[in-house]
């Protein structure tokens, strides 16, 4: 699910609207990246219930800040680092819940998923992700592959794999160097090569 | 840097498209040298996939219900400290406030319309409403009605004589002060007599007074009027009382000139003759509390003289005759009662 988005004319006017009080216009921007923070934070955070709030929370961030935005970034850049931000503080307030109970699945039948998940990598050249999508066992495979990312790095990774972000937009989201995006995602990939193991090797 | 992360940085920014030409030729280079370096390569493109081949999880509908119900909550106290901006907030405020306290002052204005309208009576609605726009300072005119007292010589003296069969088309009594009561009575009753109108009674000798009763045509009352105007300087004051006839009241014209008697006397029925004596009396007031002739002055008014009464000439040498009260037709009947006193 790689989208990119660039900071478009119709963001730019629909902040504008909305500094001004426009109710629809803040509809309009919440409807349009509503469900993509959320997703993003599932992913970061890994628990439904936890995304739902925190995306809400990112939403009253970005209307109590609006008025504030000065528009140097883009506004999908600049409500992703509130959502990122926010959830990144969330989880390091210790709240590992999701993958706790998935740790709590037998190993039996994480190794059939995992052998699964091999068959389907090394069947041929261009493995077909949607297999991958389809499959919720193989998907509870990678995610608690990513979980064992430590935040930094399953937020960068995130970002790039799933929300398709380049890296300078990576750094304005996270606030960091665009060397730092580079070497971060770098060993993000090799850290999670070697939880996968054997799957993609 | 080691060479490894070295490696492993290249070729992750050249498979999320970031690398430069000079880093992709260097890559190619890599790959076609290090099978190791493209087995590496490999690995993380399937790491890459697997990551990106989660599904894309939509917002449950609680999210939105969730911020829109945050939304609400904040937004009264958004206003308060400027969530959409102080200026902004503050502006779209005020001009709701301003709009809000407009559409008050429209409603007012219409229900007050509306209360004046079905309050007010028929009559007063009909007049031309009076302003301020005039700062002149001149008091509100009243005109001076009056309940028919008894004529003081019809009342107090002997009855008027042959003026009971008399339909008077006017009725009316002319009231002067004089301090030459004498030199007054004799011009009257010459004029009286010169104008062969018919006198029914003199009276009030006794009183310091004099009170002449007199009928006839409208031409006989303007003859003696023509000759009261030429001693009408000699009067102190001159009221004249025109009974309505049908309120029982009647209208009092102060200051009254003869050329405005004539006038009064004049129209062809009761009804104008009231009108014209109130119009009279509200010029006559006016004209009283503006000494200075400002009102003259503003209207383009040279004088006093609204009336000229024609000195009637007599072209035989005939002496008007002088006709029986029961000769005179009613329509053209006027019982005019005139009241000579004696000013200190």
């Amino acid at each position: 699910m790689q989208q990119k988005t660039a900071q478009t004319s119709e963001d730019i006017f629909l902040v504008q609207r909305c500094r001004r009080g426009d109710s629809a216009a803040l509809e309009r921007l919440i409807t349009k990246y509503h469900s993509r923070i959320y997703n993003t934070i599932l992913r970061i955070c890994a628990n439904a219930d936890d995304a739902a709030e925190l995306t809400q929370e990112t939403f009253v961030k970005v209307i109590e800040n609006i008025s504030e935005f000065e528009g140097r970034s883009g506004f999908y850049t600049w409500a992703f680092r509130i959502a990122v931000n926010l959830t990144l503080n969330y989880r390091q307030r210790g709240s590992k819940l999701t993958f706790r109970s998935l740790e709590a699945e037998s190993d039996e039948q994480d190794e059939q998923a995992k052998g699964a998940l091999k068959e389907i990598l090394s069947s041929d050249d261009s493995p077909d992700p949607a297999a991958v999508t389809a499959n919720k066992e193989l998907c509870q495979i990678v995610l608690k592959a990513l979980d064992k990312l430590d935040e930094a790095q399953r937020a960068v990774i995130i970002l790039r794999d799933i929300e398709g972000m380049n890296y300078e937009q990576i750094s304005d989201v996270l606030e960091i160097e665009l060397g730092t995006v580079k070497s971060r995602i770098s060993r993000a990939r090799g850290a999670l090569r070697e939880i996968l193991g054997e799957i993609v090797q | 840097m080691k060479k490894e992360q070295k490696i492993d940085e290249l070729l992750n920014s050249f498979l999320d498209g970031e690398a430069t030409e000079r880093e992709q030729i260097e890559v190619q280079r890599l790959l076609t040298n290090s099978a190791q370096a493209a087995k590496r390569l490999k690995e993380l493109e399937k790491c890459r996939m697997l990551v990106g081949s989660l599904p894309y999880a939509e917002a449950p509908v609680k999210v939105m219900k969730g911020i829109k119900a945050s939304i609400r909550k904040m937004l009264p106290k958004a206003h308060k400290v400027g969530v959409f901006g102080r200026h902004e907030g503050a502006k779209h405020l005020m001009i709701r406030q301003v709009l809000s306290a407009a559409a008050m002052v429209a409603l007012v204005t219409v229900l007050g319309v509306v209360v004046f309208t079905i309050l007010m009576p028929a009559s007063s609605s009909k007049q031309p409403m009076a302003t301020n726009d005039m700062k002149l300072p001149v008091k509100k005119i009243e005109i001076k009605y009056e309940k028919p007292a008894q004529p003081v010589a019809a009342k107090a003296e002997r009855p008027i004589e042959g003026a009971e069969g008399v339909l008077a088309g006017f009725s009316g009594r002319l009231q002067l002060k004089t301090k030459t009561l004498a030199a007054v009575d004799t011009s009257i009753s010459r004029a009286i007599a010169e104008s062969g109108l018919v006198q029914y009674s003199t009276s009030g000798r006794d009183r310091g007074e004099r009170v002449y009763t007199v009928g006839g045509s409208r031409e006989t009352v303007n003859l003696l009027l023509s000759d009261l105007d030429s001693i009408w300087g000699r009067f102190d004051s001159a009221t004249l009382f025109v009974e309505t006839g049908q309120t029982e009241e009647r209208v009092v014209v102060d200051n009254v000139k003869a050329g405005q008697v004539a006038e009064i006397l004049k129209q062809d029925d009761s009804e104008a003759r009231i009108r014209i004596a109130k119009d009279i009396a509200s010029f006559n007031g006016i004209e009283k509390q503006l000494p200075g002739k400002e009102m003259f002055a503003a209207v383009g008014y040279e004088g006093h003289d609204l009336i000229t009464i024609p000195k009637p000439v007599l072209t035989s040498g005939e002496r008007p005759t002088t006709k029986p009260a029961g000769e005179i037709k009613s329509q053209q009947q006027i019982l005019l009662t005139i009241v000579v006193a004696g000013s200190e």
